[in-house]
C-alpha cells in the first residue's frame, strides 16, 4: 500500500533537489558585485519609514482563521459519511443533519454578529 | 531492518529535530514554521502506519489550519516577531523538567512493554469507509458531541475577538445611566465595531 | 436501504434528555441574538416547534391519558413559555436571555427527575445501563452529577445577572457558553468511554476558558484565562496520552472494557500503571488536587465572580464524577496501586488548602485555597473504594456546590458596590451595615467549615464515615485536623463581619431580585438539607450504582 505513495516521495525529492541544486549552483557559480542601486528596494515597495515591529493585524483575521479551522474539522467528518452514506441510509443522514445543523447555527451566529463583515 | 524502518527513522529524525527547533528557535515565526514541519512529520508517520485518512486530516487540519492560526496569532499580538529573545529565567528549569519527563516516560514505556512485545505485523490498512462505519455506529454519540464542542469554540471566539462599545472590566460606572437603553443588546451591537483598530482605548 | 435494519445503533435520546433541553436553549439564545429586534421571528417558530415535539411525544409515548409522557408535557410548557417570555420581556433582552437560559436549566432539572423515576429506577434502586452504543451510562453517578450541575447553573444565573450587567461585561454569548459548559459537565458525568469523556471535557473546558476571560478589559481576568487555558490544555494532552496507553494495553476504549482488559493476567501491567499515572495527572488538574492546583487561586481570583461560583461548584462535581468513573470502574483491577497514591494526594490537598488559606487576604483567593482542601475531602470517598464512599463523594460534591455558590454569592453582592476585589477588611462590620448578607455569608462559611446543623457537616460526615469504614483512619484524622484549621480562617471572616466596626465610608452591598432569589434558595437549601438531609442523601446512597 505504501508503494502507492512512492510518486509523492519522488515529487518531494525532485522538488527539494531542484531548489537545493539551483540555489547551490547559483551560490557557487554566480558572480556577486553588489552596489547601492542593486541593493535598494526595486519595484516592490518603498523603504520602510518607521519601525514596523509594533503593528498588529486586525483581530478579524483571528475570527476568520477560527472559522476556517472549525469548518475544516467539519469537513473531516463529512468525508467518511459521504463515502458510507449508501450503507448508512437515513440513519446516517439524520445524524449528519444534526451535526451540520448545530454547526449551521454557529455559522449563522457568526455571520449575524458581524464576525465576517470587514468594516 | 526493512525499508519501512529506514523511512520511519528518517521521518522520526526530521520530526523530532523540527520539534526541538520549535521550542528552541529564538524567532517566533521560525518557531511556527518549524511547528509546521513537525506536524507534517507526524502526518508522514500516520502514513507509514497505513492510516491514510488520518494523515490527510493531519495535513488539512493541523498543517493547513492550526499553523495558519499560529501565524495569525503572532501577528495579532504585539509579540516580537523579530529576533528578540523570549527567554525567561525559567529556561534552565524548563529544560530540566522536560528532559526529566521525557526520560522517565521513555524509560517507563520501553520497560513497560518489556516482555510484552507486540508481534510485528504489517500495518493494517483501514479504509475511509471502515472509519465512516465506525463513526456512525459505535461512536455516533461522541460524534454529535463534537459539533457541540465546535459550537462552543466558535461562540467563544466571537466573544473574545469581537470588540464592542463600552467594553470594560474593572472600570465600571457606579450606576448604569441609561438603564433601558443599556439593557438592550441591539444597541450595543449596532455600535461601530472597532475590530482591529489596534490601540487601547 | 437494505442495510437499514442492520444499521440501527442503540440510540436512546431519553438518556440525554436534559442535555437536549439545554442544547435547544443554546440554539434559541444564539438565534435570538442574531435576530435582534426581530426576535419574535425566532421565538414563535422555535416555540411552536418545541411545543409540536411535545405534542408528538404525548401522542407517541403516553401509555394512557392518566399517565402522560412528562417530557412531552414539559416541551409544550417550555415552548409556550418561550413565546410568552419573548413577548413579556421584549424591552429587556438581557433579562430575556437569562430567563431563557434559566428555562433550559430548569427543564433539564425536571428531565433529570423524570430520568430518575421513569427510566433509571427499578423498585428502589438505580438500574445501571448504558446507551448510545455504550457511550453514555445511565446510572446513579450520571444522574446525581446532573442534579448538582443543573442546580448550580440554575442558581448561578440569577445570582450573577446584575453583577455582569454592572461590571459591563455582559455579552450575549455569556448564557450560551454557560449552558454549553453545563452540558459538557453533565456528559462528563455520564461518559462511559474515554472518547466521549474526553470530548465532554473539552466542551466544558473550552466554554470555561472563554467565560474566565470574558471580562475583556480586566487584566486579571485575561491573565486567569490564559493560565487556565495553557495549563488546562497541557492537562488534557496528558490525559489523552494516558488514554492512548491504556488503549494499547487493553485494546478497549470503553471503561468497562478497559477494566476487563486489565483483569486479564497477560496485560502489560507496567504500561497500565504509566497510563494510570498520566490519567491521574489529567483529572487531578481538573478537580484541583495538590500538586496540580497551581492554577486555582489565580483563576478563581481573576474570573468574574459568578463564573468562579459556577466553576467551583459544577466543574468540581463533573471532574470528580469522571475521576470516580475512571478509577472505580476502569482502573478498578489496579486498585492496590492507585489507592495509596490518590490517598496521599487527598491528604496533601487537605493540608495544603487549609495551610495556604490561612495567610490569604483576598476573599476569593481564600475560597480558592479552601476549594483545594475540599477537593481533598471529596477524594476520601473515592479512595474508600466502597459504595458508601461513592455516594459520600457524590453527596459531598452536592453540598460543596450549594455552599460555595452561597459564599461567592455574598462576595458578588459586596463586589458590585466595591468595584474591586474583596479583601477581608471589606467585610468589616458587615454584621451591622447589612445583617442579612452577613447572616447568609456566615451560614455559608459555617457550612464550608462543616459545623453541625449545616449542609457542609452532612457532607463531611459522609466522607469521613466512608473513610473510617474502609480503614483509612490516618486520612480521616488528617481530614478532621485540617477541618479544625480551616474553621479558623472561616471564623476569621465571621469575626471581621461581626466583631469589627465598619469603615465609615464602606459602600452598602447591592442586591437585586435575581440575587435575592438565588441566594435565598441556596441558603435555604443549606439549612433545610442540613436538618433534613434524608431526601437527597437517600438518593445519593441509592445512586451508588455504576454501569460496568
Amino acid at each position: 500500500m505504501l508503494a502507492d505513495y512512492l510518486p509523492v516521495l519522488l515529487l518531494f525529492v525532485v522538488a527539494f533537489g531542484f531548489v537545493a541544486a539551483s540555489l547551490g549552483v547559483s551560490a557557487l557559480v554566480g558572480p556577486r558585485r553588489p552596489n547601492p542601486s542593486k541593493l535598494s528596494a526595486y519595484e516592490c515597495g518603498n523603504e520602510p519609514l518607521a519601525q514596523v515591529k509594533g503593528t498588529r493585524f486586525s483581530v478579524k483575521f483571528y475570527l476568520v482563521a477560527m472559522m476556517f479551522l472549525i469548518f475544516d474539522i467539519e469537513t473531516v467528518f463529512v468525508y467518511p459519511w459521504a463515502i458510507t452514506t449508501a450503507d448508512l441510509g437515513w440513519f446516517g443522514f439524520g445524524q449528519m443533519a444534526l451535526f451540520l445543523g448545530l454547526l449551521g447555527v454557529a455559522f449563522v451566529y457568526e455571520i449575524g454578529r458581524g464576525g465576517l463583515t470587514w468594516d | 531492518m526493512t525499508s519501512l524502518d529506514i523511512v520511519f527513522i528518517l521521518v522520526a529524525v526530521v520530526t523530532g529535530g523540527a520539534a526541538v527547533m520549535t521550542v528552541t528557535s529564538r524567532n517566533l515565526v521560525h518557531a511556527a514554521l518549524f511547528l509546521g514541519v513537525t506536524l507534517a512529520g507526524i502526518g508522514a508517520t500516520f502514513l507509514l502506519l497505513a492510516a491514510d485518512f488520518v494523515a490527510m486530516v493531519q495535513v488539512v487540519v493541523y498543517l493547513g489550519a492550526i499553523t495558519v492560526l499560529f501565524l495569525f496569532g503572532l501577528m495579532l499580538t504585539r509579540a516580537p516577531i523579530g529576533r528578540e529573545t523570549l527567554d525567561s529565567r525559567n529556561r534552565p528549569m524548563a529544560m530540566v523538567v522536560s528532559a526529566a519527563l521525557f526520560g522517565i516516560l521513555v524509560v517507563l514505556i520501553v520497560r513497560a512493554f518489556g516482555s510484552n512485545q507486540f508481534p510485528a505485523t504489517e500495518p493494517i490498512s483501514s479504509s475511509v469507509a471502515d472509519l465512516g462505519m465506525a463513526i456512525f455506529s459505535t461512536w455516533v454519540f461522541p460524534f454529535e458531541v463534537v459539533s457541540m464542542m465546535l459550537l462552543a469554540a466558535l461562540v467563544g471566539a466571537v466573544l473574545l475577538a469581537r470588540r464592542q462599545s463600552g467594553d470594560s472590566g474593572t472600570e465600571t460606572r457606579v450606576t448604569p445611566i441609561r438603564e433601558a437603553l443599556d439593557d438592550s443588546t441591539e444597541e450595543l451591537d449596532r455600535a461601530p465595531a472597532e475590530l482591529g483598530s489596534g490601540g487601547e482605548r | 436501504m437494505t442495510d437499514l435494519t442492520q444499521f440501527l445503533p442503540d440510540i436512546a435520546w431519553s438518556s440525554v434528555a436534559p442535555e437536549i433541553a439545554m442544547t435547544v436553549a443554546v440554539v434559541v439564545l444564539l438565534l435570538m441574538t442574531v435576530a435582534g429586534r426581530r426576535r419574535m421571528w425566532v421565538a414563535t417558530p422555535m416555540g411552536l416547534a418545541i411545543a409540536g415535539v411535545g405534542v408528538a411525544l404525548l401522542v407517541v409515548e403516553s401509555t394512557s391519558p392518566a399517565d402522560p409522557s412528562l417530557p412531552g408535557l414539559l416541551a409544550i410548557v417550555a415552548g409556550v413559555a418561550l413565546v410568552a417570555l419573548t413577548f413579556g420581556l421584549a424591552g429587556v433582552p438581557r433579562a430575556l436571555h437569562a430567563w431563557i437560559a434559566g428555562l433550559g436549566a430548569g427543564a433539564a432539572l425536571v428531565l433529570t427527575a423524570w430520568q430518575i423515576f421513569d427510566v433509571a429506577w427499578t423498585g428502589s434502586l438505580f438500574a445501571a445501563s448504558t446507551t448510545m452504543e455504550g457511550s453514555v451510562a445511565m446510572d446513579g453517578l450520571a444522574i446525581f452529577t446532573r442534579i448538582t450541575v443543573y442546580l448550580s447553573t440554575l442558581l448561578v444565573l440569577p445570582i450573577g445577572f446584575a453583577y455582569v450587567r454592572d461590571r459591563n461585561i455582559h455579552r450575549p454569548e455569556f448564557e450560551p457558553l454557560l449552558l454549553l459548559s453545563a452540558v459538557g459537565m453533565a456528559l462528563l458525568g455520564a461518559a462511559n468511554d474515554v472518547i466521549t469523556l474526553f470530548i465532554a471535557l473539552e466542551v466544558l473546558s473550552i466554554a470555561l476558558y472563554v467565560l474566565t476571560g470574558s471580562a475583556r478589559r480586566d487584566r486579571r481576568s485575561q491573565e486567569a484565562a490564559v493560565k487556565y487555558f495553557v495549563l488546562g490544555a497541557v492537562a488534557s494532552a496528558i490525559l489523552l496520552y494516558g488514554f492512548a496507553l491504556s488503549y494499547i494495553a487493553t485494546g478497549s476504549l470503553e471503561l468497562p472494557g478497559i477494566a476487563l482488559g486489565m483483569a486479564d493476567p497477560g496485560s502489560p501491567l507496567r504500561l497500565l500503571a504509566v497510563s494510570m499515572v498520566l490519567v491521574l495527572v489529567g483529572v487531578g488538574f481538573k478537580v484541583a488536587l495538590v500538586p496540580f492546583q497551581l492554577w486555582v487561586p489565580d483563576v478563581y481570583e481573576g474570573a468574574p465572580t459568578n463564573v468562579t461560583a459556577f466553576m467551583g461548584a459544577a466543574t468540581k462535581a463533573a471532574g470528580f464524577a469522571a475521576m470516580l468513573r475512571l478509577f472505580v470502574v476502569a482502573w478498578a483491577p489496579l486498585a492496590d496501586l492507585w489507592v495509596p497514591i490518590v490517598a496521599v494526594l487527598a491528604g496533601l490537598s487537605m493540608a495544603y488548602g487549609a495551610w495556604a488559606a490561612l495567610v490569604q487576604d483576598d476573599v476569593k483567593r481564600l475560597l480558592a485555597y479552601s476549594a483545594v482542601a475540599h477537593a481533598g475531602y471529596a477524594t476520601i470517598g473515592i479512595v474508600s473504594l466502597s459504595d458508601a464512599g461513592l455516594s459520600a463523594t457524590m453527596w459531598y460534591l452536592f453540598t460543596y456546590a450549594i455552599t460555595s455558590i452561597t459564599a461567592l454569592g455574598g462576595i458578588i453582592a459586596i463586589e458590585r458596590r466595591n468595584h474591586r476585589a474583596v479583601s477581608i477588611s471589606d467585610l468589616n462590620g458587615l454584621g451591622r451595615t447589612s445583617p442579612a448578607l452577613a447572616a447568609v455569608m456566615s451560614l455559608a462559611l459555617l457550612s464550608l467549615a462543616g459545623i453541625p446543623p449545616t449542609l457542609g457537616f452532612e457532607g463531611k460526615l459522609g466522607v469521613f464515615t466512608a473513610g473510617m469504614l474502609s480503614g483509612l483512619t490516618w486520612l480521616v484524622v488528617l481530614g478532621v485536623v485540617t477541618s479544625v484549621v480551616s474553621a479558623f480562617y472561616y471564623l476569621r471572616l465571621m469575626g471581621a463581619m461581626f466583631l469589627t466596626d465598619p469603615a465609615p465610608d464602606a459602600p452598602v452591598p447591592a442586591y437585586s431580585h435575581g440575587w435575592n432569589a438565588g441566594v435565598t434558595v441556596a441558603a435555604g437549601l443549606i439549612v433545610y438539607l442540613g436538618l433534613q438531609p434524608s431526601i437527597l442523601l437517600d438518593l445519593a446512597e441509592r445512586a451508588a450504582v455504576l454501569a460496568r
